[in-house]
């Protein structure tokens, strides 16, 4: 086997490059005119870009401690389903509007670039993640919607700047060095004190109604029949109002433990959220949803930063595992209790029913609009209906929103807005630099070019010199013969 | 007898130089200069044949009795590069038959009186040529000639030019640069050596050399 030929000198490398020029040309002309065609051809996109902190939920966090933080933050915002769900954890706990944008959108979100940095001191201490949504322009959508493709691009990329915004809670539009950091870290709090203020004024109702249940009907100056009639209309609507919350409440109970029986202990993220008033009303489910949200952080963190030690990890999952079947355990007891409460609660109200129906079995006469300016039980139980309208919806959005402090696991991570997401124009696309992309491929094909020669220059084996005769025959050479491009014979004038 | 007249062939001024010093290099040695050459390659179609009539020639042209023997009879060369017809008269294959006499078979070539002896005719089955006999027609070309050049066939391939490289008093290895691999001059070294010839070294033949020279001196 004869060895490679060595490169040993100058010369031998120019001598390589000129045999091999049109190769190395034409290498070169292939790179740069298959980047310039895609550079010509590729779609324009359009891009958002917001600058989010993610910090312990502890509060300010030492600079080593911050590190590991960062660490699996960026363990967990490896992929575009993390930080989906990331960007959803700034609406609570699923089901806000930027969960659904990106379900809807889900196909067509490019790219997301994450980076962390460490961002120590005051309070944005934290990592920041530098989120990128882009757009292409879908053309076939455009065409179907009878649009124009840039339009619409632009148009997904700002609606998901407006879905992040109002995610964020108080986050301004303004640059970041103007936007106070206080006012944005005030979106999550919002969503406790909805639950609380929702939660005392389905309370206030409640009582006001049985009040308005126990108290006898004031003598009535009009016709005495009718209002008294119209009275119990009144009450037994606000009692139905009020017996479809508390089963609309028992749905969503059922419902919550349908999810966490879903939850798979192997899965990446199964879901443990519990409403707030589960949490106040069992200490122990309280401590099982700390204690899982503590292992599933600490899951994480050994995931990032020992992804090959196995041990360790494996322990945790089947800790894990344990801590979720307590947890399912706990919470099934835990709705129980208030299943049991809430049936109660119903019986007597169907009761109070039953008497508001009572009081109404005389004989019948046709009902007449209630007058304005009547009896003062008629406003109040409207007034009690539109109170309860409210709480029934700030019930249903806190359903899907839990205070972080409160639902959340007291470990999971915050994030908070810091930058707020930009918002893209359809006449600014981001077209790829020509004459960048250009440069770029005419160094790697070159590079690549003169690789491939030293390459092909090391496994020929065809003699090419003085060097490889002396190393192949062992003898010198006596004479070299160029190409003779007229031949090296002629013959003479005149001759046969 | 003299040989028959042929075509009045010269080198161009180009290869006259290259030759003449590839001459000077094979046979300017002195007193102990080879009198016969036997030029051949490791492979087919490296040109071996332009390179032992170019050595021929530039030998007529300097003044020296040459004679060129076409010793390949497998793939004949010589008489279409010196524009001869080898079926224009006798040639190699009859003398080794015994039907000729060298001096019947060799045509004069002008302008500087070149001896060749072609191939001729062809009589039959590609054989390689009888050691006895080709020693002898050497012989005689030695005993009448102050340097004779044979052309043979690749050593490769075939057995011819280890037969024939004892006859003389020295080889000529031909290589084509960038497509004579180096293995196989490596094995036609190996085989001439068995064969107990005298390798006077390796003609690089169709070198390029493809740094221009203003590059070339700079590095």
């Amino acid at each position: 086997m004869t060895e490679a030929r060595p490169v040993r000198s100058r010369r031998d490398l120019a001598r390589v490059v000129f045999r091999r020029r049109w190769g190395i040309v034409g290498l070169l002309a292939v790179a740069v005119g298959a980047t310039g065609a895609g550079s010509y051809l590729s779609r324009w996109t359009y891009r958002s870009r917001a600058v989010l902190v993610a910090c312990p939920s502890g509060g300010a966090a030492g600079r080593e401690e911050l590190a590991g933080f960062a660490a699996v933050q960026a363990g967990l915002l490896k992929s575009e389903e993390t930080v989906a769900r990331a960007l959803m954890r700034l609406d609570g706990r699923g089901g806000g509007p930027v969960e659904a944008f990106l379900r809807e959108q889900s196909g067509r979100v490019a790219r997301c670039r994450r980076r962390v940095r460490i961002a120590s001191g005051g309070r944005d201490a934290g990592c920041t993640l530098t989120v990128c949504v882009t757009w292409p322009e879908d053309r076939a959508a455009a065409r179907r919607a009878g649009r124009d493709a840039r339009e619409l691009a632009a148009e997904r990329a700002q609606a998901f700047a407006a879905c992040l915004l109002a995610a964020g809670g108080a986050v301004s539009d303004a640059p970041p060095a103007s936007a106070p950091s206080a006012s944005r870290a005030t979106g999550g709090g919002s969503a406790q004190a909805d639950v609380r203020q929702a939660l005392g004024e389905l309370e206030r109702c409640r009582q006001a109604l049985a009040a308005a249940a126990r108290r006898p009907a004031p003598p009535a100056p009009g016709p005495p029949d009718g209002e008294a009639e119209a009275a119990a209309e009144a009450r037994r609507a606000a009692i139905d109002a009020e017996m479809a919350v508390k089963r609309a409440r028992l749905k969503a109970l059922e419902a919550t433990v349908e999810r966490a029986a879903r939850a798979d202990g192997d899965a990446p993220e199964p879901d443990t959220a519990v409403p707030a008033e589960l949490l106040r009303a069992s200490p122990s489910l309280r401590a099982t949803v700390e204690a899982i949200a503590r292992q599933r952080i600490e899951l994480k963190d050994l995931r990032q930063r020992y992804t090959d030690a196995y041990g360790p990890v494996g322990r945790l999952k089947a800790r894990l595992a344990d801590a979720l079947t307590d947890f399912r355990r706990e919470l099934t007891a835990a709705v129980e209790q208030e299943r049991e409460r809430l049936e109660g609660e119903l019986a007597g109200l169907g009761a109070a029913r039953a008497a508001a129906g009572g009081a109404a079995t005389r004989p019948a006469r046709p009902a007449r609009p209630a007058r304005p300016g009547g009896p003062t039980e008629i406003p109040e139980h409207r007034r009690l209906q539109r109170a309860l309208d409210r709480a029934v919806a700030a019930l249903q959005r806190s359903r899907t929103r839990p205070a972080p402090s409160a639902a959340s696991p007291p470990g999971a991570p915050m994030l908070r807005v810091v930058d707020a997401p930009s918002r893209p124009r359809a006449d600014r696309p981001h077209r790829p630099v020509l004459w960048l992309n250009l440069a770029i491929a005419a160094g790697a094909g070159l590079l690549l070019a003169l690789a491939g020669a030293f390459a092909a220059d090391r496994h020929d084996h065809a003699v090419r010199g003085a060097d490889d005769v002396e190393r192949s025959a062992g003898v010198e050479v006596l004479a070299s013969v160029p190409v003779l491009r007229r031949g090296a014979f002629r013959a003479e004038r005149g001759g046969r | 007898m003299s040989p028959a007249p042929g075509a009045a062939v010269m080198l161009s001024p180009r290869a006259g130089e290259v030759f003449g010093e590839l001459w000077s290099s094979v046979f300017g040695g002195g007193p102990g200069s080879p009198g016969s050459v036997l030029v051949c390659s490791a492979g087919v179609g490296e040109g071996a044949t332009t390179v032992a009539c170019g050595l021929a020639l530039a030998g007529a042209a300097a003044g020296s009795r040459v004679a060129l023997a076409d010793l390949n009879v497998r793939r004949p060369g010589v008489g279409g590069a010196l524009r001869l017809s080898e079926t224009d008269g006798d040639g190699v294959r009859a003398v080794l038959a015994g039907r000729a006499e060298p001096s019947e078979a060799a045509r004069r070539l002008g302008p500087h009186g070149l001896d060749v002896l072609p191939v001729g005719p062809a009589d039959g089955a590609q054989r390689a040529p009888d050691a006895e006999r080709a020693g002898a027609l050497l012989d005689d070309l030695r005993r009448r000639y102050e340097r004779v050049v044979v052309d043979a066939a690749p050593v490769n391939p075939h057995p011819d030019a280890g037969l024939l490289a004892g006859l003389v008093d020295g080889v000529v290895l031909v290589a084509r640069c960038g497509r004579t691999p180096r293995e196989a001059l490596g094995r036609a070294r190996r085989r001439l050596d068995a064969a107990g010839a005298r390798v006077l070294g390796v003609v690089l033949n169709g070198r390029t050399y493809p740094l221009p020279a203003a590059l070339y001196d700079r590095l």
